[in-house]
């Protein structure tokens, strides 16, 4: 029991640090698995898009944990 | 057979697994310096066994698994671990969260350890993580495997290949335990966040079926970018001083 509270609690660690970070990251996921489902944009630039995104919402929720 | 038969069966087999060998080894000296070598390799173990036991069992009709839904899952779990480690370890080398007093740490850890059973200071996210890498990673090696050598019906030699790549990484896992372990913990987390993020965008990617330019070298240019990324975001957490 203790061991699966320990797992969730780092899964959804990301949520408690970050709200907005966790959000935004799940929500790209969503949309590239969305876009993938339905064959929007070429593979290339869903690729793109995957290494891009994520990278960009990290460098947004480290501005805004400098914020005071 | 002619030599050169076995040659062109086993050369490709062992230097494909060598690729994905490698990347389960990375995951795995990750979990090691960071959530504890005991967790790194209970996860390898139960990953080789049930690795093992599904060959046995199931052989060529692995072929057959949903491997890319697997990479999928492991892909977003990865990203997110990644991401929380390297946002952390961005905001701690920033001065915005206080450093780890590693010291302070190892002390309280040992004697909080001191009190636990083997069992309960068994990391359990580590082992999983691990765990994951080598399945993911291992059923890979095993259709390489099947791909090779079914094929040219030299399935022994495909599997002698796979089996030397296997040794050969784990002997430098081996010897690259030392080395890192001496490497401070704040750095650490900083690479292995890069890393874990890394794997997560290609694994995701692979799951949803793209076409990485270059195949697992793209890996290094994933990486690549995260790192970038990651020195900018100290660069942008920094505070002023005016």
């Amino acid at each position: 029991m203790k061991a699966i509270a320990s797992i969730v609690r780092e899964l959804f660690g990301l949520f408690v640090e970050d709200w907005t970070f966790a959000f935004e990251l799940a929500t790209v996921l969503a949309t590239l698995v969305l876009m993938t489902a339905f064959s929007i944009g070429s593979a290339n630039t869903r690729a793109l898009l995957l290494m891009a995104l994520p990278a960009m919402a990290l460098l947004m929720s480290v501005a805004r944990a400098r914020v005071p | 057979m002619p030599i050169g038969h076995i040659v062109a069966t086993s050369l490709p087999a062992f230097l494909a697994s060598l690729v994905e060998f490698v990347e389960a080894l990375t995951i795995v000296l990750a979990v090691g310096v960071t959530r504890g070598w005991r967790s790194a390799g209970v996860g390898t173990v139960a990953g080789v066994a049930v690795l093992a036991l599904a060959v046995v069992a199931l052989g060529p009709l692995l072929r057959t698994i949903a491997i890319a839904a697997l990479q999928l899952v492991v892909g977003i779990l990865l990203l997110f671990f990644g991401m929380r480690w390297l946002r952390k370890a961005i905001l701690r080398y920033a001065g915005i969260i206080a450093f780890h007093d590693e010291a302070k740490i190892f002390e309280r850890e040992r004697a909080s350890l001191c009190d636990m059973s083997p069992a309960a200071s068994l990391d359990t996210l580590g082992a999983i993580t691990a765990f994951n890498a080598v399945v993911v990673e291992g059923l890979e090696v095993v259709f390489i495997v099947i791909a090779v050598g079914a094929t040219a019906g030299t399935l022994g030699y495909a599997s002698a290949g796979a089996a030397l790549a296997g040794g050969v990484v784990i002997g430098a896992g081996l010897l690259a335990r030392g080395p890192l372990s001496r490497v401070p913990e704040n750095a650490l987390k900083f690479t292995v966040g890069i890393m874990l993020s890394g794997f997560g965008v290609f694994w995701t990617g692979e799951g949803l079926h793209y076409a990485w330019p270059g195949d697992e070298l793209s890996l290094l240019g994933i990486v690549g970018v995260f790192a970038l990324t990651a020195l900018l975001g100290v660069a942008i957490a920094r505070p002023r001083t005016t």
